[in-house]
């Protein structure tokens, strides 16, 4: 019988801890996550003419499910380890013999998980919404997986930089508009300056990733988005359990 | 190391930048192992920033931390050394208010390394002794300031790691509540743990403490043992006097009147006196002023608060008003 406690032991404690955070608020996580994204393409739809929808409906589907992510992996994680911090619950994780590691990647996967309902919803509602195949959507499994994890990067990094909870709700607001709109509006759409910023957000290469299934046949290109997303992933894991990681002065 | 002090701390600096505040201006002090040793003094006295530093959350500015013998770094965020061997309680609430009362206290003994059987009976031991027992299925969000400090509390001492920094342990915790946490604190150091308290609370101090550090102004301004430092002051007593309303007007004159070391603040006023003529100071100001001029009239004994005043200049209250 092991006396101690392992580190896979201890990373499954963590999860727990960061779980037990859908006992209160389960209901902005679906409802908040599903209802703006399938809003907006509710929208979109409504005003797009019968050519337009062949021509973007899978951008707006892919968009709109990738926001769906970024509501709860960026704006409500965001205020959450703001929250933690402000209160000095960081401060107790961090004089706990875990890592911080450890640690980010416990919340990283909890709010993946948080993310998924609102995927499912808005991917599947969108798709009927816009007479799209869900055949072939199997590459959503990784999208979500790696997409919500670099998403959540963000999410943190911006919860440990901001002053408090408020602020952290600004900043990821203006985080989650900006995957919005590079997100949900097709690239031709968008004007030639808005390309580099479009290039160093995950979710560009979410959305790209998402949307052959939609047409219900895959890319050999997904591959490589998803390649980059794992980068992105990867990238931003590091950044938030080291260089960002709220250190006092 | 063997025979090594708990914590050594040498020459410790830390200024803040943007504003730039000097809170803890070269303090000396050593805990020994086993001991039960306080930080006193006031809000903003730094007393705080200085257990921040112990526990590895804020870098010194300059200065050496020692913990059982061993240096700590400079870069001591995420020292496992500390964590291992420290436990601390920070002061307010923290943001885990999903998490119900037995598993907030039976995940972070197993986050210390104990097994889950292990971590299941220390939370239910130390459930019962904070009287938690009710409680252990409720969320912590759900429960009142006083209850989510105790389930902090059980957290930090879950593991029964070798020393505990406990930040204002008792605080929005009941009176009758608050001894039984010091007898906690104080089986702990029978059994060999060190206890680090942060405290302003006079009383606190001088029931659970065997040693406390004064600090004001980011300064150690007295230290050693609750007893030794209010000897210091044997020889004098404390009469505090409450004028009453209808002789409110001659406050200053009845303080002029008491003679001896006194200070007037509103109807209140405190007087100094060598302990030997402290009865016939008392009985000089009724006979001159009439027992009615005095709403209450007490001979104190002198407290660690009178050892602050002392060194500090000021009240602890004064002081928290200050700051």
């Amino acid at each position: 019988m092991s006396m101690s406690t392992t580190r896979l032991g201890k990373f499954k404690v963590l999860f727990q801890m960061q779980m037990t955070r859908v006992r209160t608020a389960w209901r902005p996580y679906l409802i908040v996550s599903s209802a703006m994204p399938l809003g907006i393409a509710v929208l979109m739809r409504a005003v797009m003419e019968p050519a337009q929808v062949e021509s973007f409906g899978r951008q707006i589907v892919a968009g709109s499910a990738i926001l769906a992510i970024a509501m709860t992996a960026i704006v409500m994680l965001a205020q959450r380890v703001a929250s933690l911090k402000e209160t000095g619950a960081i401060d107790f994780y961090a004089t706990l013999p875990v890592s911080r590691a450890a640690f980010v990647a416990a919340v990283l996967i909890s709010f993946a998980l948080f993310a998924l309902p609102g995927l499912i919803i808005v991917t599947t509602l969108g798709a009927k919404l816009f007479g799209l195949s869900l055949a072939a959507l199997w590459p959503a499994i990784p999208v979500w997986a790696l997409g919500s994890f670099a998403l959540a990067g963000i999410g943190v990094a911006i919860g440990f930089g901001a002053r408090d909870e408020q602020l952290a709700g600004m900043y990821s607001n203006l985080a989650m508009m900006a995957v919005l709109f590079l997100g949900i509006l097709p690239a031709a759409k968008l004007p030639g300056w808005l390309s580099p910023v479009r290039a160093v957000l995950p979710s560009t290469y979410a959305v790209n990733a998402l949307k052959p299934g939609l047409e219900g046949h895959l890319q050999s290109g997904q591959a490589l988005d998803l390649l980059i997303l794992a980068g992105f992933g990867a990238l931003s894991f590091w950044l938030v359990q080291g260089p960002l990681w709220p250190h006092s002065e | 190391m063997p025979g090594a002090k708990a914590y050594e701390v040498r020459s410790l600096v830390k200024r803040y930048d943007e504003p730039s505040v000097l809170a803890n201006d070269r303090i000396d002090f050593s805990v020994e192992s086993g001991e039960a040793f306080g930080l006193l003094g006031p809000n903003g006295a730094g007393k705080t920033t200085l257990v921040r530093q112990l526990v590895g959350l804020l870098e010194p500015t300059a200065g050496e931390i020692y913990l059982f013998g061993e240096k700590l770094g400079s870069k001591r965020s995420g020292d496992k050394r500390i964590s291992r061997t420290v436990a601390y309680l920070p002061q307010g609430t923290l943001a885990l208010g999903e998490m119900k009362v037995a598993e907030a206290v039976r995940w972070t003994g197993m986050l210390r390394g104990l097994a889950r059987t292990q971590a299941t009976s220390a939370a239910e031991g130390l459930m019962a002794s904070l009287e938690l027992d009710g409680l252990v299925d409720r969320q912590i969000r759900k429960l009142s300031g006083g209850e989510k400090r105790l389930v902090q509390l059980a957290m930090t001492l879950v593991g029964r790691l070798p020393v505990l920094i406990l930040d204002e342990p008792t605080a929005d915790i009941a009176v009758e509540l608050r001894h039984k946490i010091w007898d906690l604190i104080a089986a702990r150091c029978r059994e060999g743990a060190t206890v680090i308290l942060v405290t302003h609370d006079v009383a606190e101090a001088e029931h659970a403490l065997s040693r406390v550090a004064i600090l004001d102004q980011g300064r150690v301004v007295a230290e050693g043992t609750p007893a030794a430092l209010k000897a210091d002051l044997a020889h004098r007593t404390r009469i505090e006097v409450v004028v009453s309303e209808s002789a409110a007007g001659a406050t200053e004159a009845i303080a002029a009147d008491a003679g001896g070391d006194a200070r007037v603040r509103g109807r209140h006023i405190s007087i100094w006196v060598p302990a030997d003529e402290a009865i016939a100071t008392l009985e000089k100001l009724v006979a001159s002023q009439g027992s009615e001029a005095f709403e209450d009239l007490r001979l104190i004994t002198p407290t660690l608060e009178d050892v602050y005043l002392e060194v500090g200049g000021r009240s602890m209250t004064e002081a928290e008003d200050a700051s």
